[in-house]
């Protein structure tokens, strides 16, 4: 055996450093038990199980809306083909006779206000 | 009377009283390893601390099945990985080399502290964590190898090759001062 063997054998053999820290470690140990943490770790999981499914929710419903509002948006288009009749100007012959044209169909056409009410009065 | 597997179970329901007996009973072997790995007394107590608060915390998660000091060692051995990445490199003090050979050449069978923290600044300089750590658990601590495996998570091949390194590293470090 040589030197070097001898002294990693006696090291070995040597007494254990000394240590005495038992009121340290135990004061500053966290105030939960283990089971307690154990206990909070399942809270935490639960309360995150449901936000998660909230927040889910919380997509399709946005989801939902956004695609309901696209179909009424459709409806509003639908209702812009069909525009309000405009009126017809006479642009042809003498200042009189477009005059009298413009007044000729003035007669024939009801007033916007008339046909509202009118389709009012209907739909009661 | 209560074996330890007795007030371990009594630890994992709450029981600070029987864990003050874990903590008297193992705080030695723990600070033997963190003063070997860190050579650094405040640092080496540090890590008995956060052993301690950490197997406190994570008793839930022990298998009685195993000894309960190679789960402690495993704890203890990645804290003291842990500062040792985070310090500076250990380097030896010209009083270490007086305090090793003193050592050396007398018949003495117990070192103070400080004089552990001067043999292993001067034996373990050069080596990596890793060689470090094998190194401290087979040769200083006495640990079987196949502990030694279960605690590092390295196979047998590289706890030998580990091992080997250390010793020939210090081996020639020895002989450098003289000692061959």
């Amino acid at each position: 055996m040589n030197k070097t063997d001898d002294i990693l054998e006696k090291l070995k053999n040597t007494n254990q450093p000394e240590i005495d820290m038992t009121e340290e470690i135990m004061n500053s140990l966290p105030l939960t038990s283990p089971r307690g943490g154990i206990e909070a770790s399942r809270t935490l999981f639960f309360i995150r199980t449901v936000l998660s499914m909230a927040a889910v929710w919380l997509v399709g419903l946005f989801i939902v809306l956004q695609t309901e509002s696209t179909g009424q948006e459709e409806i509003y288009n639908v209702e812009n083909q069909y525009p309000l009749p405009q009126p017809e100007y006479c642009t042809e012959g003498t200042s009189r006779e477009i005059l009298m044209c413009y007044l000729e169909r003035k007669r024939e056409r009801q007033s916007i206000y008339s046909l509202i009410k009118q389709n009012f009065y209907e739909n009661q | 009377m209560q074996t330890e597997s007795d007030i371990i179970k009594q630890c994992k329901d709450g029981n600070r009283e029987a864990f003050r007996w874990v903590v008297q009973q193992h705080q030695r072997l723990v600070f033997s390893l963190a003063l070997k790995m860190l050579a650094d007394e405040e640092e080496a107590k540090d890590v008995v601390q956060e052993t301690f608060i950490r197997v406190w915390q994570r008793i839930s998660d022990y298998n009685p099945q195993k000894p309960f000091t190679t789960w402690l060692y495993t704890i203890a051995s990645r804290l003291c990985l842990d500062h040792l990445k985070q310090m500076r490199r250990i380097l030896p003090l010209p009083e270490d080399e007086s305090v090793l050979q003193r050592f050396a050449n007398d018949e003495q069978q117990t070192l103070e502290n400080s004089e552990w923290v001067s043999i292993v600044r001067m034996l373990a300089e050069g080596l990596s964590p890793k060689q470090k750590l094998v190194f401290t658990l087979c040769q200083l601590e006495g640990l079987p190898s196949a502990e030694v495996e279960q605690i590092t998570g390295l196979d047998a091949k590289q706890v030998k090759s580990n091992l080997y390194v250390a010793r020939q590293t210090i081996r020639e470090r020895l002989k450098h001062l003289g000692y061959e």
